[in-house]
């Protein structure tokens, strides 16, 4: 069955306004539920940026996007949750590397709402005792994130994987930069990204297609026609091999946890990013999945008891591989699994295995379109990135078993490979 | 609307179906009502881990991985979940809406589901397989460690193992430690022959299928298999005397405190008087607005994380922050002061009618995800009074602003319990 391909019935409809403002409208028959996400094209990983003219740079602190987020939803006269909440919807917003992006769910009153999005985006109202209450949120917040074993065992792999590259930068900064950040900073970065050239805005439901362009022109010229200040941004370059290749940190959970990074090279790409990262998701797919010889040996020989987890992510300047699992036997665990990567790059994987997981992967990919959460996220980062969600299947379905294998030569190989190890603390001392 | 059709298959067995072209998967979930004891939720934990590694067609747990593979990832699971004091042992089969090998997803998932629950791998003497139990004990008891790595769940657990030591509420998710070491084959083979066919049942499927041929094939692969004639206990019990509240504090290797409380509600999901009680937790912590938010997040700038939730069945209210430990004292006091606030009547019009605009939308929405869907039916079902939908959102759409304080005033504190900072403690004694 090699090669079944399977179109969702989704299609997005994406058309730009005058301002360069992009609409993409999925439709959902049947839901109740109307999702809409305004996004812009900035995250936690731009820290510095010179506008144009200007000779010196603008050093934005760390966790600067994350914070804007938090409090683009200040008002004078309250906040602007207050007002979703009076139409009955929720509201929220995310920032991750490279996407801020802000969220309401209604099912009665989308027009409404879109008018409340658009003013939440495009008019902000920063104040400095507003930015000084929330610096302490965000402590809270960051600790939150500290005492979770999962978020700081990403995280900390992702320092371990990249030595420049601000994808390892924690997107709510930390306790010290969050101090440097003000209300004088966070208006910099408005001007510089929420230019409507900058964003897209995305609606998933069973909405009217027309409808939605209609309003949304309405409210880009009564909002959001400015564009963004010329900035540039300074990028990095990073290099292949990886920063740290081993370290141990102690937090308090009951077993050793053991996070496995493997870093891609985006240099070596060959075609679009898509069919890159798609011909990873497979390779993880064939190699650690529920039915690979890997997971079975070591749930079997009882090296592990839940089965491993991992993922892949790629952008156009980055991408890698990590795989977690808890264990008492890191040493076989990690020796095993370097085996398999070893064994994996020379010799490759077996055309068996690749179908299955291809199979598996189409499955997985059509449930997870009865999501809207997903459909929105994954579609804005995708397209953020250079890619298309709505291409995934038939991307998926043109990846050859060589181009699987492409990358398994290029990432598992000596130097490319970073093992975070979360060990129970001992004697009460945390690292 | 009624989402469900809803047949009976026989007594202790009931079906329902809710054909639709909404979803691109077709989802199968069995739920089975038990007596939320130590036993049937250690048993019960146990017996799905293994049931859920081979069948006897595929009876390797690569073979069965496989077979779930070439059914383009079809996904078995189970949760031990429980309402109130009703154990519920929930198997669940889905997959993408995709015919393979002319055999329509329904069909595919009802002979799946049934086999792993009834046609397991088993041992030369019929017993379920050692190899298995062993690996899958071992499992649940790392499970049973590592709860505590998750610090919410894990106060959460606490809470509720003091507040409610003496009634089942309070037993552990995993279950017992003692009792899981000492289950060999014979009794967990016992328990699936003699013990799980006995719990009355209800089956779910949600997806584009024809109701007649989903309905055959549910009953034939379910009909005799699922007896249904043991009794699940009431759905919940009562502590009758008050008492005075509890203050508990214990240490972990943390950078934040987390502070949980609470209190018990004299209402349960069939009487008329909780909707008055759900939306008063709703105001109190549940909605962007809602009193903790804007007290202990907005104006003080002592947390992040906050808000409460309520337990339909039992009746509990339950509160959370995580906050620096520091503020341990002012945060409990303004998490009190708000419950005593909305006690006292202090709810605006303007919030009773926002808070009822987000209930209803989450009950609405609950319609657009096959698993929320049946979790919400199955509290009705537990509870003996289903509601659709918008029998749901009416029934609060009438609560005043009296009714909401009349209920929160009739929360009992019961525990006040905070999980603090290792290093902060020391300091406090010192």
């Amino acid at each position: 069955m090699t090669g079944t391909y399977f179109r969702p019935f989704e299609k997005a409809e994406v058309r730009i306004l005058p301002s360069g403002l992009e609409v993409a409208v999925i439709k959902k028959p049947g839901f109740v539920r109307k999702y809409a996400v305004l996004a812009t094209r900035f995250g936690s990983q731009i820290t510095k940026m010179r506008f144009m003219g200007d000779r010196e740079e603008y050093d934005l602190p760390e966790g600067t996007a994350h914070f804007l987020e938090h409090k683009l939803f200040e008002r004078e006269d309250g906040n602007m949750e207050e007002k979703f909440s009076e139409l009955g919807a929720t509201s929220n917003a995310f920032t991750s590397g490279d996407i801020t992006g802000y969220l309401f769910c209604t099912d009665d009153k989308f027009i409404e709402c879109l008018g409340l999005l658009f003013e939440l985006v495009y008019k902000p109202v920063f104040s400095d005792i507003g930015v000084e209450s929330e610096k302490e949120i965000i402590k809270q917040e960051i600790a939150m994130t500290r005492d979770d074993p999962d978020w700081m065992g990403y995280r900390t792999l992702l320092t371990l994987l990249y030595e420049k590259h601000p994808v390892a930068l924690d997107p709510a900064g930390t306790v010290a930069s969050v101090e440097d950040i003000s209300s004088e900073v966070l208006y910099a970065a408005h001007d510089a990204f929420y230019g409507s050239d900058n964003m897209t805005l995305l609606i998933v439901g069973d909405v009217d297609t027309e409808d939605v362009f209609g309003v949304a022109s309405m409210l880009e010229s009564q909002y959001g026609s400015r564009k963004s200040e010329e900035v540039e941004v300074t990028e990095v370059v990073e290099p292949w091999n990886v920063n740290v290749t081993e370290r141990t940190i102690r937090m308090d959970v009951a077993r050793p946890i053991v996070w496995i990074g493997m870093k891609d090279d985006p240099s070596r790409f060959e075609g679009p990013l898509a069919k890159r990262r798609m011909a990873a998701s497979v390779l993880i797919e064939a190699l650690f999945g529920p039915s690979s010889v890997l997971n079975d040996e070591l749930y079997t020989d009882g090296v592990i008891d839940d089965n491993l987890s991992y993922d892949e992510h790629y952008a156009p300047d980055y991408g890698f591989l990590n795989l977690v699992a808890a264990t008492e036997r890191k040493d076989e665990l990690v020796g095993r699994v370097k085996k398999a990567l070893k064994d994996a790059a020379s010799e490759g994987i077996d055309e068996r295995s690749y179908e299955l997981a291809l199979r598996r992967l189409t499955g997985g990919l059509l449930r997870s379109f009865d999501s809207e959460e997903f459909v929105a996220y994954e579609f804005l980062v995708d397209r953020f990135r250079g890619m298309d969600l709505m291409e995934r299947p038939s991307v998926l379905a043109g990846i050859r078993l060589e181009d699987v294998n492409d990358v398994a030569k290029a990432v598992f190989s000596e130097g490319r490979v970073s093992i975070l190890t979360i060990e129970p603390v001992q004697e009460g001392k945390r690292a | 609307m009624r989402f469900f059709e809803d047949f009976k298959i026989s007594d202790g067995l009931a079906v329902h179906l809710w054909p639709t072209d909404k979803f691109r998967s077709v989802h199968l979930q069995v739920f089975l009502h038990n007596p939320l004891s130590d036993e049937t939720v250690t048993f019960n934990n146990l017996l799905s881990a293994v049931l859920t590694r081979g069948t006897a067609d595929y009876p390797e747990t690569r073979q069965f991985n496989t077979r779930l593979d070439e059914l383009y990832g079809a996904s078995v699971s189970y949760a031990v979940s429980r309402r109130g004091e009703r154990g519920l042992l929930s198997l669940w089969a889905g997959m993408a809406d995709i015919e393979t090998g002319g055999i329509s997803p329904i069909k595919v998932l009802a002979r799946l589901l049934s086999s792993v629950m009834f046609d397991p791998a088993k041992n030369a003497e019929g017993l379920l397989r050692q190899d298995y139990i062993s690996q899958e004990k071992s499992g649940i008891a790392n499970d049973m460690a590592a709860l505590r790595d998750d610090k919410d769940a894990w106060a959460d657990f606490r809470l509720c193992a003091n507040m409610c030591k003496d009634e089942p509420y309070g037993i552990h998710p995993y279950g017992d430690d003692t009792l899981l070491k000492s289950i060999g084959p014979e009794p967990l083979t016992s328990w699936w022959s003699g013990v799980m066919p006995g719990f009355p049942a209800d089956i779910f499927a949600v997806g584009d299928f024809d109701v007649v041929e989903a309905l055959d094939e549910i009953e034939k692969s379910f009909r005799g298999r699922i007896r249904g004639d043991s009794d699940p206990g009431p759905a919940f019990c009562r502590i009758q005397q008050a008492r005075a509240a509890n203050f508990i504090s214990e240490g972990a290797d943390t950078v934040q405190a987390k502070l949980v409380i609470g209190w018990r509600a004299p209402t349960n999901w069939a009487d008329d008087s909780y909707p008055s009680h759900a939306l008063a937790n709703h105001i109190f912590g549940q909605y962007s607005q809602s009193r903790l938010f804007m007290n202990v997040r907005e104006r003080e700038g002592m947390a992040y994380s906050v808000g409460s939730r309520i337990e339909p069945t039992k009746g509990l209210i339950f509160a959370h922050a995580g906050i620096d430990a520091a503020k341990k004292d002012r945060a409990i006091e303004v998490m009190l002061a708000e419950q005593k606030a909305l006690a006292a009547g202090d709810v605006t019009e303007k919030e009773l009618d926002e808070a009822k605009k987000s209930m209803a939308l989450g009950i609405r929405m609950s319609a657009d995800s096959p698993s929320a869907l049946c979790g919400r039916e199955m509290t009705g079902i537990v509870n003996k009074r289903r509601l659709t939908p918008e029998e749901a959102v009416a029934r609060i759409s009438g609560v005043t602003a009296e009714e909401v304080a009349k209920a929160a005033s009739g929360w009992t504190l019961d525990t006040v319990f905070a999980l603090m900072p290792e290093d902060a403690k020391k300091e406090a004694k010192a």
